[in-house]
């Protein structure tokens, strides 16, 4: 919000202009510093960068209307959890298309002659999203575990669990992809 | 190729698995925060008030809508459908007389039997009927042209 009546006391207007500025440097810093980690989290769900963007966009939209930036305990738990709760929503929407979730089988066939980190990704894109998303969000940096279990309103163990069954299952469709390359 | 050469793998390629945001998303950002909200209930209230408006005020006289009237064309045997203009009254304006009105109004006040009958029984009587009576024309008798030279 911007204070832009006249006060009868100069001095007063020049405090809440100021007040009004230093708080918009201070969105400003908040957005620099966050919007990468932000957009991670909202890609992690969506794999796609536009739609990422728009979720980044609309989580700090949010976020200013609202006022709760200003009050926010731990900003980094705070904006991972509002970016992913916009990025699952849009998942769900019906119009658009669901997030690709191709076969094993497909990926397996289609990616013989591609590099190792893509085949590696798009064995990820082919895990189940419980196993997926937690392996995808502990690739974000500085991610840890504890901030995963807040995040999928899991506990920490299951996280655990979890990013361990999809590394074993990753493995397996790796060995086993690497093993027909081979052939 | 091992178990752990696999952890490695997946773990060099890892990061990689999530893209990085593209470029001017801050300033994208920063700008649609301080872009003026366009407040949805503010929207709907002008469109409510214009749906009032049109709705309460006076529409024009059936004028505007020149009424259809089937008008049978003398070529064509197909029935045409034609609208027909229906003038709009004009509003009275004060206009000064011209010298030749002012000088009729002056015949009328000085002669108002003879303006009756100039500008309200002929017009009547123009409009009416033609009430001919036959023309009667007496047959033309020629005296004989001998009589007449006969005498000299």
């Amino acid at each position: 919000m911007e204070f832009t009546e006249h006060i009868a006391f100069p001095g007063l207007t020049v405090a809440a202009s100021d007040g009004a500025e230093v708080r918009q440097d201070q969105f400003a810093s908040l957005v620099t510093r966050q919007t990468r980690f932000v957009f991670q989290v909202a890609y992690s769900v969506l794999r796609n960068v536009h739609d990422a963007e728009d979720v980044v966009q609309d989580t700090f939209l949010k976020l200013h209307r609202s006022g709760a930036w200003e009050s926010m305990e731990n900003e980094r738990a705070f904006l991972a959890r509002a970016a992913w709760r916009l990025a699952v929503d849009r998942t769900r929407r019906p119009k658009l298309a669901p997030m690709a979730e191709p076969s094993v089988a497909s990926h397996e066939q289609s990616v013989i002659d591609e590099n190792i980190q893509s085949t590696v990704h798009r064995l990820m894109d082919a895990l189940p999203e419980e196993l997926r998303r937690p392996l995808a969000l502990s690739a974000i940096e500085e991610m840890t575990s504890p901030e995963i279990a807040v995040l999928l309103e899991v506990p920490e163990g299951t996280v655990r669990t979890r990013i361990k069954r999809a590394r074993e299952l990753l493995k397996q469709k790796l060995a086993k992809h690497l093993e027909s390359r081979h052939v | 190729m091992s178990n752990q050469e696999l952890d490695r793998l997946i773990d060099a390629v890892l990061p990689g698995y999530l893209a990085e945001p593209p470029t001017g998303i801050e300033q994208r950002i920063l700008t649609r925060v301080h872009r003026p909200r366009v407040l949805p209930w503010a929207a709907g209230l002008a469109a409510a008030a214009a749906i009032a408006v049109a709705i309460v005020m006076p529409r024009p006289a059936a004028v505007d809508a020149p009424p259809l009237v089937a008008v049978h064309a003398p070529t064509a045997p197909a029935v045409q459908i034609v609208p027909v203009r229906v003038g709009r009254e004009r509003p009275l304006r004060a206009v000064p007389l011209s010298k030749k009105e002012r000088a009729l109004i002056r015949f009328a006040q000085a002669n108002p039997e003879l303006a009756r009958q100039v500008f309200v029984d002929a017009p009547e009587r123009m409009a009416g009927p033609l009430d001919m009576q036959p023309i009667a024309i007496e047959p033309i008798t020629i005296e004989p042209l001998d009589s007449a030279s006969g005498g000299e």
